[in-house]
């Protein structure tokens, strides 16, 4: 009977790892995709032309990700190899999972423009993105001095 | 480690108007992880091509300057308060 119980028990662990390594295949298009912002293409768009003018816009690309997996087994049950008589192979179970994230961010840089002029470069200002890193440069330092004046008081 | 981290050079496809050939360049810095990856691609210059006179312009990032300049001068701002706060405090001790 314990025989029984133990061989079919054995088996969940090797499909969980062909489930695992079939899951870690279907990532890989995922990290190409990660990797695909590495080319040139993401970072300069398809030439637009207006009149006399072709227009590239030049931005600056972003993408990263993770994933991960993991498995365990472990007895059906505390004690289960015990009661079942079977110390040297006792029954198994097992699970596991594998997950992942990622992000992209581009932002516009510049504009190339082509036109009767020559070629033109034009620089892209987003004083928002200036001003938020402003203020939290400011802040973090007023922030040490407030801390350092606390301190000396103290 | 070499082979994890890569700053690749790389140059997109060339445009063509008129008698101008202008051919975009970026640095894309690549980390290869076994558990994912990270991807910076930042254009630099563009190569422009007139006849046989070849010319770099660089394509500069004001916003990125502009924000690094102000993390800079924050700091720079904060070591010269502090210095002349403990210079002060020494001279009144």
């Amino acid at each position: 009977v314990s025989d029984e119980t133990t061989k079919p028990a054995a088996q969940p662990a090797i499909d969980l790892t062909a489930a695992l390594a079939q899951g870690s295949e279907q990532l890989n298009p995922v990290a190409e995709r990660i990797f695909a912002a590495a080319q040139p293409g993401a970072v300069y768009s398809p030439p637009v032309q207006s009149g006399n003018y072709t227009v590239i816009t030049a931005s600056q690309v972003m993408s990263g990700g993770g994933f991960g997996s993991g498995m365990g087994f472990g007895p059906t049950r505390p004690g289960g190899a015990e009661e079942t008589g079977a110390a040297a192979t006792p029954a198994q179970a097992g699970g596991g999972g594998m997950g992942g994230g990622g992000g992209a961010s581009g932002r516009p840089v510049a504009v190339i423009v082509i036109g009767p002029e020559g070629v033109q470069i034009k620089p892209i200002v987003d004083p928002t993105q200036i001003a938020l890193a402003g203020i939290t440069a400011w802040a973090t330092m007023a922030g040490m001095f407030l801390r350092m004046r606390r301190r000396r008081r103290d | 480690m070499a082979g994890m981290i890569q700053i690749r050079a790389v140059a997109g496809e060339a445009v063509t108007v008129g008698d101008v050939t202008v051919t975009p360049c970026s640095h894309a810095l690549v980390v290869r992880l076994p558990i994912g990856g990270f991807v910076w691609n930042q254009p630099t210059n563009v190569l422009i091509a007139r006849g046989d006179r070849t010319e770099r312009r660089p394509v500069f990032d004001v916003t990125m300057a502009a924000g690094l300049a102000a993390l800079v001068i924050g700091i720079l701002a904060g070591l010269i308060v502090r210095g002349a706060r403990t210079r002060r405090e020494e001279a009144l001790a």
